[in-house]
């Protein structure tokens, strides 16, 4: 009896923790939008539209808009409170003001801020162009930081990286990265050397949501990591949430990117060509129909398979041909259209794969003489000709699209829905052929031919809907609220084998494989950012998720909160706390970043993750600088990790039983500082950080039970990054890294082992626990340099770049290795520390043009 | 040509380049910057009722000692090893066996018995104090249920279909280890010149059986597969009772035995051994450490699971049972 009542009450206490938050949220949301509404004794009227780029039409995201009013009515000539917001991902603003004349101050970094004097009687709306500030007429006067990630928003541990900054980096392999330059940030680790892979706060690569244009995106690295999918040009902005995460994100533990594209220049027709040392790359942007409908199109594909032809060339001879090479591709599209000031609807698409193959044919030829074996006949002499075809293929990607429809349902209220399908694949496939020709000299033919194919395919895929609407009651409070809804499928992978032979009179074919899942993930949310008093801004959310697969239902509640201080105008206190769910976890091996790396849903073994962060800093803004010392404290629940010595290789068959769950926590402290705009951009960022992990249940036991740093805990991590335009024709950007070394486990002792000690001569590498080692500490500095030429038509832009200017060699591995000597005239071996390196001095160039 | 010839120099001097970068961007010594681990006693014994009581001392390796294989091989003959059998406080002393510098054997005249708690101690000069503690497990109670046999894939082998029951205690946590050994008949004949039989001599030996089996019993453990494609794993013939905990378990196993004129399995002896936790945790983790990579870019490494305190081995138990089947 008391067994039951226990089990049903330990089922029902997410529901009733996610209903509890939930009345508590409405309560006060509610409350405190009616208390603001009966404290109003000025007649309001509400001024949206939106804010874009005079230019190119590209909406704004972020742009800031003040108003100042003089009361009409009781109170005449009164000066009123300024009213402030700022634009949302669709360049969107809605303001609540007093009726009466108001002046509107609209201002964002890299642009000439605008003023707008108006006599506001009812709800209006009014479009603002903004025009783009020319650093060599006039240094613009950088406004302070007015966007929600600034002193004055409540938004914490998120940064904006404007792309133009981001383009400007110092490219590895002249290819320049979204997430390389997020590895630049403070809180945000790279794994091994060239991974774009992002360890946020102690967190995993697989607790990251990294979306493009709202959508997410699976496995977004191209060569085994060392490139990411993002292709700068088709981007406008990107937005790294390291906590604080607004309710409207969840479904990952550690972090949100959020991309958005480009939705392309409604006035005119302009774009981009570039060809550099392994890629080329294109973007044309232009109106389908001036004012009303624009698209973007960016593609870029490598050529290392052609590159490597000539050493092939040199290789190959008559009898033994060898072909294969490398390369991948992505294309970014985006069709917008714009109704009216109140509808636009837009469909965007990316695809991209990466593809490695090789080939390989031989030949032989080979003549049987009878006599020669002593016997007596020729009649078995014969002439043999052979032929075999051995190829392979691995192909891997993603393929993401989406329709968009933005409405503004009435002035206050701002509607956004969106269809989505998102899917990652990989195929492998292996070929092999031989053929044989056996003439003898009686004439006689034999002939025989066999074939053997493997292919191997897996595959996830989401279809998704959301719903979301925000809602500006008022100029105290900003309500956003919504739903999501995703069905996933995963096909872990599927095997198929067929075989023949004629000379057995063989031929099959059959095909086998993991189970196919669905699950089903759907999740409300609501937030509202309320300014209580000048000083004092609250944001306050409640994000309810529920995760159903195989007849198991997860729900969990994720309360957001976060609160700024205003402490003079340009320096806040901000402190934040927030929970995350995350369903899905990524099989990967530890080092790499393969295709073969995996999505996995939650079992009824493996639980869910869960996550609370903890943090609390100090904003400051000075002119064009931005300063921010934060710190944190964050837990992470039923994390999985790999059992000592599993590993993975594109297959889920059996993993629950590689793996073992535990938990981690991590903590630290994050310097930063940014400058956006002027001759001079750039940031320095500075960490202090520690990650632990812990995996002491029974039958989830690692390392003995016992605490040990997690793969990629790195004390110490600076990052520098400068770009100086010294003229409209050159400039010049510089990145120092540095870092502690990343964690190993590296065996410190031998002892004789075997069946108790028996087994001579097998001596057993001891370790004493898991990652109890550092390896040497990370240090390179990169230089880049553009030349412009101005043409009549266009600008030819040449870059060069250097990665690892000075040549420091960077552990990618370190092992114990034997060293051979030669000492007193012979050859002897020692066991000696290894480091292995890949990445030296790169230099490379670049050719764009833009017109 | 002139153009083909300045194409073939840019070739040569871009493939050179990269050649001088790729080779440049390699493995290299480095400084060893880790705290150097004092090497430890290295310490083993398996106790089991009827054997004389006895442990093995040796010394560990640095991991760069120029010559550690010699280094994991030395006894440490100083050494004082002492054992403390339930809840006694009188200490069992050991001696060394043998007097060279490999000797490692310690030895006590005393037979452990079932169900006893013992606690080793070691101590020498240079190195910390270990420990280490294990309980003698009881008798496995178990029993051939069936057995029949079918012939072999070839004549001189048939295959022996053997079920095996286990009645499992309750109350803890039991961990076992199967081992098949079978006993035959070898007729071994002498030709003359003239080719006939001069001798015919009949000799008896034994041999142990690499047993398999269907049961989930014995497919525990970490399986591996590429791509969908699974790769085979030996069995295991060592297992825990998590499947069948307080209850009897049956399981089908089965093995080829010898099966023609010349030799004949006539006998098979079935050990099934009651391992004491430790001793399980340190041949489940050794055989891990086995099958996989030293070094890896896909895998953690394998730590071997130790129970000696500040020093590395493992003092565990193990009680046999045995049933011999005859076949003849």
């Amino acid at each position: 009896m008391n067994l039951t009542r226990k089990t049903s009450y330990k089922s029902r206490r997410p529901m009733m923790r996610t209903a509890a938050l939930a009345v508590l949220f409405l309560t006060i949301t509610f409350g405190s939008i009616a208390y603001g509404q009966q404290k109003t004794s000025t007649k309001k009227a509400t001024v949206s539209g939106h804010i874009v780029d005079a230019k190119s039409g590209e909406p704004l995201i972020g742009a800031a808009i003040l108003s100042e009013t003089k009361a009409s009515g009781p109170g005449n000539g009164r000066k009123v409170s300024p009213a402030g917001t700022v634009t949302n991902n669709f360049g969107f603003y809605s303001i609540s003001i007093s009726e009466g004349k108001a002046t509107l101050r609209c201002s964002y970094i890299g642009y000439q801020d605008m003023t707008i004097d108006t006599d506001i009687q009812k709800d209006t709306t009014i479009n603002i162009k903004l025009e783009q500030s020319d650093l060599f007429l006039n240094e613009a006067v950088v406004t302070s930081s007015r966007n929600e990630t600034g002193v004055r928003g409540t938004q914490m541990s998120a940064i904006d990286v404007p792309i133009n900054q981001i383009k400007n980096i110092p490219a590895f392999a002249g290819e320049v990265d979204v997430l390389k330059a997020i590895q630049l940030l403070p809180g945000v680790q790279s794994g091994t050397e060239g991974s774009a892979g992002l360890y946020v706060r102690g967190g995993g690569p697989d607790e990251n949501l990294l979306m493009i244009d709202g959508i997410p995106l699976y496995n977004v690295s191209h060569m085994f990591g060392f490139f990411s999918v993002f292709n700068a040009d088709a981007i406008k902005n990107v937005t790294l949430y390291k906590g604080d995460f607004p309710a409207r994100f969840g479904g990952h533990l550690s972090s949100v990117v959020d991309v958005r594209m480009n939705d392309g220049n409604d006035q005119s027709w302009h774009g981009s060509a570039s060809i550099g040392l392994i890629s080329a790359k294109v973007n044309v942007e232009g109106p389908i129909v001036k004012g009303k409908t624009s698209f973007n199109v960016s593609a870029r594909r490598t050529y290392m398979d052609l590159l490597l032809q000539p050493a092939l060339w040199i290789v190959n001879e008559k009898d033994e041909k060898y072909g294969g090479g490398y390369d991948f591709y992505d294309i970014n599209a985006k069709v917008t259209h714009k109704f009216s000031d109140k509808d636009r609807l837009s469909l965007s698409f990316y695809m991209g794969d990466d593809n490695a193959h090789f080939k390989m044919r031989t030949k032989d030829d080979y003549v049987y003489n009878g006599y020669e074996y002593g016997g007596s006949v020729q009649e078995d002499s014969y002439q043999e000709h052979s032929q075999q075809n051995l190829k392979g293929r691995w192909r891997w990607g993603n393929m993401v699209t989406a329709l968009r429809w933005n409405h503004v349902i009435t002035p206050k209220l701002y509607l956004n829905t969106t269809a989505s399908y998102t899917r990652y694949r990989q195929r492998l496939g292996v070929g092999y052929e031989e053929k044989e020709e056996r003439t003898y000299i009686t004439g006689t033919v034999d002939s025989n031919e066999s074939k053997m194919d493997v292919d191997y395919n897996s595959n996830i895929g989401d279809l998704s809907g959301n719903v979301d609407l925000e809602y500006i009651p008022n100029t105290r409070h900003s309500v956003k609220f919504g739903g999501q809804y995703t069905w996933h499928a995963f096909n872990p992978g599927v095997n198929s084998m067929s075989a023949s032979d004629t000379s057995e009179e063989m031929n099959f074919s059959y095909s086998y494989g993991d189970r196919k899942v669905d699950a089903h993930e759907a999740a409300i949310y609501g937030e509202d950012n309320w300014t209580a008093t000048r000083w004092l801004k609250i944001n306050y959310g409640l994000r309810a998720s529920l995760y159903s697969i195989d007849g198991k239902t997860w729900l969990s509640a994720e309360p957001r909160l976060s609160a700024r201080a205003l402490i003079i105008d340009d320096l806040s206190f901000k402190a934040s706390y927030s929970e995350m769910s995350q369903y899905v976890h990524m099989l990967s091996n530890s080092s790499l970043t393969l295709p073969s790396d995996l999505w996995v849903p939650v079992t009824k073994d493996i639980r869910p993750m869960r996550s609370r962060q903890v943090a609390a800093g100090f904003f400051y803004t000075l002119g064009a600088f931005d300063f921010s010392v934060e710190g944190y404290w964050k837990t992470m629940d039923n994390i999985i990790e790999y059992k000592d010595g599993a590993s993975f290789l594109g297959s889920t068959t059996g993993w629950e039983e590689k793996v073992c769950m535990g938990r981690g926590w991590s903590y630290g402290l994050e310097f930063f500082v940014q400058k956006k705009f002027g001759k001079t951009t750039g940031w320095v960022g500075y960490t202090l950080a520690k990650a632990m992990r812990r995996f002491d249940k029974k039958g989830n036991m690692l390392n003995n039970g016992l605490p040990f740093p997690a793969k990629y805990d790195r004390r110490h991590d600076l990052n520098i990054t400068v770009t100086h335009a010294f003229s409209k024709k050159f400039d010049l950007s510089a990145t120092f890294v540095f870092s502690s070394g990343n964690c190993g486990t590296l065996a410190m002792q031998k002892f004789l082992g075997g069946d108790m000690g028996e087994d001579f001569g097998a001596g057993i590498n001891y370790y004493e626990h898991r990652n109890n080692y550092r390896m040497p500490p990370y240090h390179r500095l990169d230089i880049g340099m553009n030349f412009y030429r101005f043409h009549k038509r266009g600008t030819g832009i040449w870059n060069i770049s250097i990665y690892n200017a000075y040549c420091h060699m960077n552990p990618f591995i370190v092992y114990v290795g034997d060293e051979t000597e030669y000492v007193n005239g012979e050859y002897t071996s020692r066991p000696a520390v290894k480091q292995m390196s890949i990445f030296p001095i790169i230099p490379t160039f670049s050719y764009t043009y833009r017109f | 040509m002139k153009i083909f010839d300045c194409m073939k120099h840019i070739i040569k001097a871009s493939v050179t380049a990269a050649a001088i970068i790729s080779l440049s961007a390699c493995e290299k010594e480095i400084k060893f910057t880790g705290r150097q681990q004092e090497t430890s006693i290295v310490m083993f014994s398996l106790a089991s009722p009827g054997d004389e009581l006895s442990v093995s001392i040796r010394q560990s390796a640095f991991i760069l000692d120029k010559e550690w294989w010699e280094t994991i091989e030395k006894g440490i003959p100083g050494a004082k090893v002492n054992a403390f059998i339930g809840n006694s406080t009188e200490p069992l002393p050991f001696t060394l066996s043998g007097n060279d510098r490999n000797s490692a054997l310690f030895t006590s005249g005393y037979q452990p018995k079932p169900g006893e708690k013992i606690r080793i101690e070691a101590e020498a000069d240079g190195f910390k104090n270990v420990y280490a503690e294990t309980e003698i497990p009881l008798e496995p109670v178990f029993g051939v249920e069936s057995i029949r046999t079918e012939k072999g894939e070839t004549d001189s082998e048939a295959v022996v279909y053997m079920k095996i029951r286990i009645d499992d205690p309750d109350g803890k946590k039991n961990f076992y280890r199967l081992n098949i050994s079978q006993t035959y008949r070898h007729e071994g004949t002498i030709w003359t010149s003239d080719g006939k039989i001069s001798t015919q001599e009949i000799s008896y030996g034994s041999s142990p059986v690499a047993f398999y089996s269907n049961d989930p019993l014995f497919q525990d453990g970490i399986t591996d597969s590429i791509f969908g494609i699974e790769v085979e794993k030996e069995l295991k013939n060592y297992f825990t009772d998590s499947r069948f905990d307080g209850d009897s378990y049956s399981f089908e196993i089965y093995f080829p035995v010898y099966d023609d004129d010349y030799m004949k399995t006539v006998s098979i002896d079935i050990k099934l051994e009651a391992l004491s936790k430790e001793y399980y945790e340190y041949i489940a983790s050794l055989d891990a450490y086995y099958e996989s990579d030293d070094f890896s870019l896909f895998s953690e490494p394998v730590q071997v699971i130790c129970n000696v305190k500040n020093g590395i081995g493992c003092c565990g138990a193990s009680t046999p049972s045995e049933i011999s089947v005859t076949l003849e």
